[in-house]
């Protein structure tokens, strides 16, 4: 039992049953671990592949930068931005505004930085379900193309303080 | 409390030596632990009444700081004051020994104690408002990570403890053969702790250190590495600690007997070797790491620990119809299971724990951690619904289940209320069940974890969910509710229990 | 002949148990594969 010694000479081999479970697990986690380094290949979403350091505040810069450079508008207080194709994008998470609001092409590819003035943010895009861990001091590069078009809404979901749950963000993506 | 060293009790029913020490020291963290469960427990009905919409009890800064004492007192305080008791039971009662240095273990349980009373009163007034994982820039109050340091050192000296028991049970010949699986298996369990806790200190001492200016700068993007280092082995101990309780009830519902030793311990050890590597799944969405050594972490070590769980998830439920079999009930593919002690609390809570950590905790860990799915549940109630399943509905589960055998067991209590305890499982199972499912739902469909309010009634930007989102919410907190229902029911069967329980004669060989 | 296989597989009503397990994780995982196709693409 459990809670006895085993008879001494416990190193026996396993019955068919286990063995039979075994050899299907292993076969499983190996498939488990080819799918990654497959989806890098053949499929169309993956994380970030260039880890880079930025300060915040020379992110601030460059994001303020983006926005001069390509603003057309304001929305709420909050200025509108349109890039030009396979333009590099900054959007800035700070407490608490996803800033700018971005207006994109559908089908076209962006380089897009996202990275936060301040505390950690959780960058979820929604109606779609795509999120990302903002981090201060790092640069979170993806190279995005919207595959659909019509109004996106960036929530935040990563903890930030007081009014981390008033932190919305938009992105409009047309034909 | 000043029990002679050398004090002992012959177990009726397992003919083990109980030591008097060893019951005193088990019975003082058990005890705290389900205190812990209580506070953990009303600070999830409040965070519950908050997230639910309808009723949306909390305001923002209360919600806030109540949501970082529930994973104090639940995830880490009930826990781990259980897992202590669970090692001195492995180390002293089922190696027939006497404990070591039980005063060195009394201090361990008030370092333990005084760490987690500061660290929630820390969080009460308002120092604290930083979630479980304090990420820095976040920062909470000195005493706040003082009090998790304090706590870390009382855990480790009480693994420190268990293996001094071990080596005075060999030294003493105690036992014959090698260690009871129970014992092997927390044996893993308390070296996973080791490791676990080393890194708790690599972390939380520099950050204690930030709070008090004496370092100017952590970078957040390594302190959430190291942090997790720390934060995923730490399950590990809990998963490793939950395996090893399956076993003990699988003895104790229906006497069950390993089917292979070998396999059993190899997956223990396959656990201790593998786990600690394994955290870089927390940081799948990270810019912080490389793909290749997000994926090699992610797949090459976890799922060699993986891999352990499935041998167990098998190994499990073999011993148990293995054992009903011998016993004649083998109609068929499943009388071994239809015929099985079901109206005991031990064995619905084996199989539901069983059930909910593999079926619900364990594939959607996995796919939760793999590289690219991140994507899809990263900070979503995706996440927090994975790691209810796991170790709410699997260790917590298991740790009730054993508690009504340790009563009358180690405590020499009658249970009251065996009627309440018989169906606490259930309760408490079913209410996990609903609420896991339909939180992992919201979380699939996005709704996001940490968040006072889903319905963004404050926010300059109007946006608002699916109402597919907010049914899927609704029942998270009805399942939730029932849980709670179940968790209370075995709070108050415990205590009365232990208080007011029938004191049984010590030739008494009933269990319930 | 049967009485060897039973005795290969001493828990037999655990082998389906495991089974209808390990269908359920490869059916949730590739459904979960689909779902991240749907998105945008990224990388």
């Amino acid at each position: 039992m459990a809670i006895t010694s085993p008879e001494t000479y416990w190193w026996k081999p396993a019955d068919k049953e286990e063995r039979l479970w075994i050899t299907i697990a292993i076969v499983w986690c190996l498939i488990l671990f080819t799918m990654m380094p497959l989806w890098h290949i053949v499929g169309g979403q993956n994380p970030s592949l260039e880890p880079l350091k930025i300060r915040p505040t020379d992110y601030q810069k460059v994001s303020d930068a983006f926005i001069e450079k390509y603003k057309i508008g304001e929305e709420a207080g909050i200025p509108v931005v349109k890039p030009p194709d396979g333009a590099d994008v900054y959007l800035r998470g700070q407490m608490w505004n996803w800033i700018p609001i971005l207006e994109l092409k559908k089908g076209v590819n962006y380089k897009f930085h996202i990275s936060s003035v301040d505390l950690m943010h959780g960058f979820s895009l929604m109606p779609l379900v795509m999120n990302f861990q903002i981090v201060p001091g790092q640069d979170n590069i993806l190279n995005l193309t919207p595959t659909s078009s019509g109004t996106f809404h960036i929530i935040c979901n990563e903890f930030c303080g007081i009014n981390h749950h008033t932190m919305v963000g938009k992105i409009i993506v047309k034909d | 409390m000043a029990a002679n060293a050398l004090e002992f009790r012959t177990c009726p029913i397992t003919g083990k030596k109980v030591y008097a020490t060893t019951q005193n020291l088990i019975w003082i963290n058990a005890v705290t632990s389900v205190v812990f469960l209580l506070v953990g427990g009303l600070a999830a009905l409040l965070v519950l009444l908050t997230r639910w919409p309808a009723v949306h009890l909390l305001s923002a800064d209360l919600f806030y700081r109540i949501l970082t004492l529930h994973p104090i007192a639940a995830l880490v305080a009930w826990i781990i004051f259980f897992e202590v008791a669970g090692l001195y039971f492995g180390c002293s009662v089922l190696l027939n020994s006497r404990i070591a240095a039980p005063k060195v273990a009394w201090l361990a349980y008030f370092l333990m104690l005084i760490g987690a009373a500061i660290v929630a009163v820390q969080i009460l007034i308002g120092n604290a408002d930083v979630m479980f994982t304090s990420y820095i820039p976040l920062q909470a109050s000195p005493l706040y990570y003082l009090g998790v340091i304090l706590f870390a050192v009382g855990a480790l000296t009480a693994c420190g403890i268990f293996f001094g028991t071990l080596a005075i049970a060999k030294a003493e010949k105690t036992y014959e053969g090698s260690l009871p699986l129970v014992t092997f298996g927390l044996s893993a369990a308390a070296i996973i702790a080791v490791f676990t806790l080393a890194s708790g200190a690599i972390i939380y001492i520099p950050t204690f250190l930030w709070s008090i200016g004496i370092i100017k700068n952590i970078d957040p993007a390594m302190y959430r590495l190291i942090f997790w280092a720390f934060g995923h082995s730490s399950q590990q101990i809990n998963v490793t600690a939950m395996v090893s309780v399956w076993y003990l009830l699988a003895v104790l519902t229906v006497g069950a007997k390993p089917v292979n030793e070998k396999i059993c311990r190899s997956a223990f050890v396959l656990y201790i070797l593998f786990i600690n590597m394994a955290s870089e799944h927390h940081l799948l969405t990270d810019p912080t790491l490389s793909p290749a050594h997000k994926i090699a972490n992610t797949s090459y070590f976890i799922y060699m620990a993986a891999l352990a769980s499935m041998i167990h998830a098998l190994a499990i439920p073999m011993t148990v119809e293995v054992a009903q079999r011998k016993k004649g009930y083998t109609k068929g593919a499943f009388e071994w299971l239809t015929k099985a002690p079901w109206g005991e609390p031990g064995f619905p809570a084996l199989i539901l724990s069983l059930l909910i950590f593999g079926f619900i905790g364990g594939i959607t860990g996995i796919v939760n951690g793999t590289e690219q799915l991140s994507i899809k549940s990263h900070n979503t109630w995706a996440m927090t619904g994975h790691f209810h399943g796991t170790v709410v509905g699997g260790t917590t589960l298991a740790f009730m289940g054993l508690t009504y055998y340790v009563i009358p067991l180690i405590f020499r209590r009658e249970l009251i209320g065996k009627k309440l305890a018989t169906l606490q499982p259930y309760i408490y199972g079913i209410g996990l069940i609903i609420f896991t499912l339909s939180m992992i739902a919201s979380g699939t469909l996005g709704v996001p974890r940490r968040h006072w309010d889903i319905t963004f009634a404050d926010s300059i930007i109007p946006f608002s969910f699916d109402p597919t989102a907010i049914l899927f919410v609704t029942l998270t907190a009805l399942g939730g509710l029932l849980a709670i229902i179940g968790g209370a029911i075995f709070v108050g069967v415990a205590v009365l229990s232990v208080f007011f329980g029938r004191k049984m004669a010590p030739s008494e060989a009933k269990l319930l | 002949m049967a009485e060897e296989r039973h005795e290969d597989f001493p828990a037999p009503g655990s082998f389906v148990i495991i089974v209808i397990f390990f269908i359920t994780f490869v059916l949730y995982y590739f459904l979960n594969w689909k779902w991240l196709s749907m998105i945008w693409n990224i990388g």
